[in-house]
């Protein structure tokens, strides 16, 4: 889904962010330069340890989840974003992946944002460039969860305005919808959704993926299990 | 014969249909119409007072026969007595048979000719009874028959013309009637008589009124619900082709090696088999209540070559009765359609969200692409009907939010106590529909309905 630049008041919207791209798949990596002509691709890797044995500092490492093409295990998913992290470097995931809860276990590793492959490449340079101006980047479903947190009273209060605008990003509105729907600028909205954000990736970093599920009442078994046989009304 | 008039397109001015109307087409046969059931229609109504016209002159021309029969020996003129009865029987033949031929005692000039033929039997009457037998005596029978004149005139003519006919029917009585010298009380039994004129014409004025409103009123209901089978016809053949040409022009983009979609054109081969066939269309639910989420997951399911984020958590707790789950699975399956075959979106997000409660919840269905003015463009079959006449049947409340090229927003949503159905534009920039969970309203939305 297209990224959400969230936060962030050091944007330099004409500067070209340095980048690398990790990726196991040759025509991602072949091709990346060409894909984001407004970002500077200063190196490729097929796996996570050849970037690690050779870490340039740039401003966003573009990272795929899953890196088995080179037949090799190694890091990979939220192991091999907190390996990039640990580096300082800023993380942007850049997979195929769906799976919300996965992504939310990633992303709780240590990444700055969520980008798709299925995302247009100006959405995907958007959200390259949001990182590199220290933004939080998060996929629609993934406010979707925070969403449903916060409705469950597992984040920290928010006030009404953020829920607004968490509400509104949860349905995919643009924050010039936002913006308008609140009377409030876009930046504003921009800068609520930051807040909320920074809470969801507190209440993640502090919670595994197990508690994620006990809290949202989501797991095997429990109450809103989507698998879970369902009683019905007479 | 619903789908061949159907055929004619919906702006057909209503007609009544053919079957069950009076039978024009055997004029040769006109005594036939004096037998076999009435239809329930206009046409049925003027054979049905026909008939009674015609039983009540049977029963005239009987008892006029017996009296003839009895009382021409003392008539003054008995030849003339019994002439005028077979010209009576005649005269009443030839109108019965040339009304029966039209199929109504709507001729005004039979009718008028029936009026002045009994005025002139009156006026004969002095010659066939005795003067103390002219008035209220069978001897002196055209009163008796003559009242049939005046019910058919009451049938048949306007109200001028209807009440010219009594006061020329009742001069007549009264000048045949009231000639030499009178009996005592015979003058007050005169006039008693002629208020049954007026009384058997406004009889027949108002029963004939009301039973031809009657049946007129059976006719445009009858075409009426002629056009809605018509109607719903369409709209069947609509349901099914609707998402079939969608699945067409993916096809045709060469999409044909996606097995999703090979999936989806063999179920819209299915369904028009099936409609083909006679069976009932598209069918979203196997008849059993469902969580809300899965109901709008599974409809989600077929589209996954769309950029599809689903947010249900929120509405896991919520049934839906088997109606529901099919007006909703199918509302959400044509609106993704709509997104596949129309929107350019890169971004499509179906959201859903329920009151802790459960007496609201809503789904949302939004996209980013290209739009549409809803002032200037009209919503299409899909979304008119399929979605929005769909749901407002089922209760459900329907918003549509959208602008050129920013995107589009359907909200279903259903309260157990309001629903709201409104239409909107997104030109200001807000896109947000009518929410019945959080109390946001949109901007500039107009409610057209409630």
């Amino acid at each position: 889904m297209t990224p959400v630049p969230v936060s962030g008041p050091d944007e330099c919207p004409g500067a070209r962010p340095r980048v690398v791209c990790i990726d196991d798949d040759t025509p991602i990596r072949e091709a990346v330069q060409h894909l984001l002509p407004g970002v500077d691709v200063v190196a490729v890797h097929p796996r996570v340890e050849t970037y690690l044995a050779d870490p340039v500092p740039v401003d966003v490492v573009l990272l795929d989840l899953l890196l088995l093409e080179t037949g090799e295990a190694g890091l990979q998913g939220a192991r091999g974003v907190a390996a990039v992290a640990a580096t300082g470097s800023k993380v942007l995931i850049y997979t195929n992946e769906r799976r919300r809860e996965v992504l939310a276990g990633c992303f709780a590793a240590g990444a700055h944002g969520i980008a798709h492959k299925s995302d247009t490449m100006s959405a995907t340079e958007q959200a390259v460039r949001a990182v590199a101006a220290g933004r939080l980047v998060l996929t629609t479903a993934l406010a979707g969860l925070a969403e449903l947190l916060a409705r469950r009273g597992e984040l920290r209060p928010l006030s009404p305005r953020k829920v607004e605008v968490l509400r509104g990003r949860a349905r995919g509105e643009s924050y010039k919808s936002i913006g308008a729907r609140l009377f409030i600028a876009p930046a504003t909205a921009e800068e609520y959704m930051s807040e909320v954000s920074r809470t969801f990736a507190g209440f993640l970093g502090a919670h595994s993926a197990a508690d994620l599920e006990r809290h949202l009442g989501i797991g095997p078994g429990d109450l809103l299990d989507p698998l879970r046989p369902r009683s019905v009304p007479s | 014969m619903a789908v061949d008039r159907g055929a004619r397109g919906s702006s057909s001015p209503v007609t009544a249909p053919p079957v069950g109307r009076g039978r024009r087409d055997a004029p040769l046969l006109p005594w036939r119409r004096l037998g076999g059931a009435l239809t329930t229609t206009a046409d049925g109504v003027e054979l049905g007072m026909l008939r009674s016209f015609t039983g009540l002159r049977i029963v005239n021309v009987v008892q006029t026969t017996l009296a003839v029969a009895t009382l021409a020996s003392v008539s003054p003129h008995p030849a003339l007595d019994v002439v005028l009865l077979v010209v009576f029987v005649v005269e009443t033949v030839l109108f019965v048979a040339l009304c029966l031929r039209a199929g109504t005692v709507r001729r005004r000039r039979l009718v008028t000719a029936d009026i002045v033929f009994g005025a002139v039997l009156l006026l004969l009457q002095p010659l066939i009874a005795r003067e103390e037998h002219r008035i209220g005596s069978w001897e002196a029978w055209g009163y008796a028959v003559t009242l049939s004149c005046a019910l058919l005139a009451g049938m048949a003519l306007s109200r001028r013309w209807m009440w010219g006919a009594v006061v020329g029917l009742s001069a007549a009585y009264l000048v045949g009637g009231l000639q030499g010298n009178m009996l005592s009380g015979q003058l007050w039994s005169a006039l008693t008589n002629v208020f049954g004129y007026g009384a058997f014409a406004l009889v027949g004025a108002v029963i004939s009124d009301y039973l031809r409103r009657l049946g007129a009123e059976a006719d445009l209901q009858r075409g009426l619900a002629e056009q809605a089978a018509a109607e719903a016809e369409r709209n069947r053949a609509r349901m099914v082709l609707h998402d079939t040409a969608s699945l067409l022009t993916r096809l045709g983009r060469g999409a044909a090696d996606d097995a999703v979609l090979r999936r989806q054109a063999t179920a819209g081969a299915n369904a028009v088999t099936a409609f083909m066939a006679g069976v009932a269309g598209r069918e979203v639910t196997d008849g059993e209540s469902r969580c809300l989420a899965d109901v709008v997951a599974d409809a989600a399911s077929a589209f996954v070559d769309l950029p599809i984020t689903l947010n249900l958590d929120l509405a896991r707790d919520i049934d839906l009765d088997p109606d529901l789950v099919r007006v909703v699975g199918g509302a959400v399956v044509t609106l993704l359609h709509n997104v596949r075959q129309h929107a350019q979106a890169d971004s499509c997000v179906v959201h859903a969200d329920a009151t802790d409660d459960g007496r609201s919840w809503e789904v949302t269905v939004r996209d980013d692409g290209r739009g549409f003015d809803p002032a200037s463009t009209s919503q299409g079959f899909g979304l008119s009907r399929q979605v929005r006449a769909a749901a407002e049947d089922a209760g459900l409340g329907v918003s549509v939010v959208s602008g050129p090229d920013e995107g589009t927003v359907v909200t279903l949503s259903w309260s157990s106590q309001v629903t709201t159905v409104s239409v909107g534009d997104a030109s200001d920039g807000s896109s947000q529909p009518p929410d019945l969970l959080g109390g946001a309203r949109l901007e500039g939305a107009a409610t057209i309905g409630g």
